[in-house]
């Protein structure tokens, strides 16, 4: 008969080399079970006590980008060209931009909502974090209906290239998740975490190409070159208008980025927890 | 040592009083570890104390272990880490299997889920699959005897309802090692007498299980072996029913916060009881109470005894049983109370009390001044243990 046998001392956690990561990944293998049922569970609660239900996925964005578009059809704003018609671009865009930011905050506040189950119960805490994820994935994919019924409306026929967008969408996630494991045990003894998220989130969207197109002119393309998530969102609008990938090299520096923030942020997590329980 | 499935060596835990120094110590300690330094953690900052010291033991498979102690003991942080969820700050855990904790039942209960749901959200995170929970569910809710409210959301649920749900679910997860933390004290008799059979259950088909209680009935009845752990002591290993005397004895230490008034005439100086602070169930009881008078006085005297709880099993005094007033003569003297001991093994106190001639007001009242511990360890259910026999048919 297969035993597992644990040994907990004082340094068991800051042991070094590969089969840490290995450690790790088995745990989260294993536990697998639990964070579909616990996304399952997520979901199926969200909008219990609701009568709309899902439509509050769709509502805030649909509001926001009606807003923004008469306010370009009024001039008041002058948006400029966008390869795409507005109205698809921000819906798309605002979408992407929803799923990182629903997923970091969902992060952020994972370990906090869970209550005594992170306190009182061993298991896996990162099932508790990957789970947050799960919601704001399920509600990206009910914001695609009014896209896509906006596209059919404007009789627009997306590129085949959009096949390629889960793959940018799941280094998306990859890097909400990294910065969501910091941020997650960080809040558990510093509830201030949460506050700064959703106010830096706010200026976020704004300084992301998400309801105006990539501004070419200086000063303002600074804010591609140096927001690092302009270029995963230029990368998911090129692909689906069918243009050419502009700025390429800065896609693969971000896909490498949320990779090592990812295993860094889960290598913390993982080192830090047991020391963050005594004090949360 | 080969067959012993936990295996406790030289732990101990530390923890900070103030909380902004915790702070600064933890950001410290994660900073190390990230980068891998070594953390010294057997070296005390300031503020920080032991919350225990050097605990060893070891438990075989299949049998069990009480933990008793007072509050503050460090009881649920020696739970928490043999679970894991906290390391010690020195020595070593080794577990050989799997671990299964009644720490807080019904931890992740979601409140708008069905009792079904949430039975299958329980097990998942207690570690079952999706076949195990399939296959033991009918047992689970058989057990909790929820049959009826099963499809109903939780919120809805009684608060016992809600810790027999939870603990069916823990219980038929059937780890190696089953931690329990009084739990069993919330629900009703019947689910507690259920409770305690299927423990029994557990420890025969190999699980080891370990016990946090502050009722040594339960504890006397699970464990064979109890560990006494006392902040700022070493913890003692011993038989159940020595360490449930020693928790008596050390509780009884911390009874005598009660009311004390005395009279500048008449002091009571010193109450001896059997000479020794301490006797056996069945035997002779002798409550001898001296005391110094500065002046003539007449009076009546009583002397009572009271449960751990307050309640008063027994209040004898001299103007109630008929007696003539006695008079205080200036100087030293005693009067005593001599009884047949009929009290179960237990913490007990004693009040001394003087009255005047007039039975208007107290000279001297001591009120459950002075610990009596009756020790024997066995048998702990009630107060009185009165002459008995039994007859059947």
């Amino acid at each position: 008969m297969k035993k597992n046998i644990k040994v907990y001392t004082p340094d068991a956690m800051t042991n070094k080399g590969l089969s840490v990561w290995y450690n790790m990944f088995l745990e989260l293998w294993g536990s697998r079970d639990l964070i579909w049922r616990l996304i399952q569970r997520d979901i199926s609660v969200r909008y219990r006590q609701s009568v709309l239900g899902y439509v509050w996925a769709v509502l805030p964005q649909i509001a926001t980008v009606a807003l923004f578009t008469y306010l370009s059809s009024h001039r008041v704003f002058d948006m400029g060209q966008t390869q795409m018609p507005y109205v698809i671009h921000a819906l798309w865009s605002l979408s992407v931009w929803q799923l990182f930011s629903t997923c970091l905050i969902g992060c952020t506040n994972s370990l906090v909502n869970a209550g005594t189950l992170v306190t009182k119960i061993n298991f896996p805490k990162e099932a508790l974090v990957v789970v947050a994820i799960g919601q704001s994935v399920f509600d990206f994919l009910i914001r695609l209906i009014p896209l896509v019924v906006v596209m059919l409306w404007y009789g627009f026929l997306p590129s085949w290239n959009t096949l390629l967008i889960p793959f940018v969408l799941f280094f998306v996630i990859l890097l909400a998740l990294g910065v969501g494991f910091i941020f997650s045990i960080i809040t558990l003894v510093l509830r201030d975490v949460g506050n700064a998220v959703n106010i830096v989130l706010t200026f976020g969207m704004f300084l992301s190409p998400i309801l105006y197109p990539p501004p070419v002119r200086e000063p303002f393309s600074l804010i591609n070159t140096y927001n690092p998530f302009s270029p995963l969102l230029i990368a998911t609008q090129d692909l689906l208008s069918g243009n050419v990938l502009l700025y390429l090299n800065a896609l693969w520096l971000m896909i490498a980025l949320s990779v090592v923030v990812f295993l860094m942020g889960w290598r913390i997590f993982h080192i830090t927890m047991p020391r963050i329980v005594e004090r949360a | 040592m080969e067959d012993d499935i936990l295996i406790v060596e030289n732990v101990s835990k530390k923890f900070c009083r103030s909380l902004k120094r915790s702070m600064l110590y933890g950001i410290q300690d994660i900073s190390k570890d990230i980068l891998g330094l070594s953390v010294n953690s057997n070296l005390l900052r300031s503020d920080e104390f032991w919350a225990f010291e050097d605990l060893s033991f070891s438990l075989k498979k299949g049998e069990s272990l009480g933990i008793i102690g007072p509050n503050g003991s460090g009881k649920s942080t020696l739970f928490k880490m043999l679970s894991g969820i906290m390391l010690p700050d020195k020595g070593k855990i080794t577990i050989k299997g799997s671990l299964g904790a009644l720490i807080e039942v019904g931890a992740g209960f979601h409140p708008l889920l069905s009792g079904r749901e949430n039975i299958y959200i329980n097990a998942s995170i207690l570690g079952m699959k999706k076949k195990e929970i399939d296959h033991k569910f009918d047992e689970i809710v058989d057990f909790s005897g929820l049959e009826e409210f099963i499809d109903m959301p939780v919120k809805n649920y009684s608060s016992g309802m809600y810790v027999r749900l939870g603990f069916s679910v823990a219980v038929h997860v059937v780890p190696d090692v089953l931690l329990v933390d009084e739990v069993l004290a919330v629900g009703d008799a019947k689910f507690r007498a259920k409770s305690l059979k299927k423990m029994s259950e557990l420890m025969q088909n190999g699980t080891s299980i370990l016990l946090v209680s502050h009722h040594m009935h339960l504890i006397d009845k699970v464990a064979d072996n109890s560990l006494y752990i006392e902040r700022g002591c070493k913890a003692l290993y011993g038989s159940t029913s020595d360490m449930i005397d020693r928790y008596h004895q050390c509780s009884a230490s911390g009874v005598n916060d009660n009311s004390k008034f005395e009279s500048d005439n008449l002091k009571v100086t010193q109450v001896l009881i059997n000479e020794k602070k301490q006797s056996d169930s069945g035997k002779q009881l002798i409550i001898r109470a001296e005391y110094q008078c500065k002046k003539e006085i007449k009076g009546f005297f009583g002397i009572a005894i009271h449960a751990e709880n307050g309640d008063t099993i027994m209040n004898y005094r001299t103007d109630c049983e008929g007696h003539k007033v006695y008079s205080f003569k200036q100087g030293s003297g005693f009067f005593k109370l001599i009884l047949e001991n009929l009290l179960e093994p237990g913490i007990y106190s004693v009040s001394v009390s003087i009255f005047d001639e007039n039975n208007l007001g107290s000279l001297v009242q001591h009120l459950r001044e002075y610990p009596l511990v009756i020790s024997g360890g066995k048998n702990v259910y009630g107060y009185i243990n009165m002459p008995h026999y039994w007859e059947s048919s």
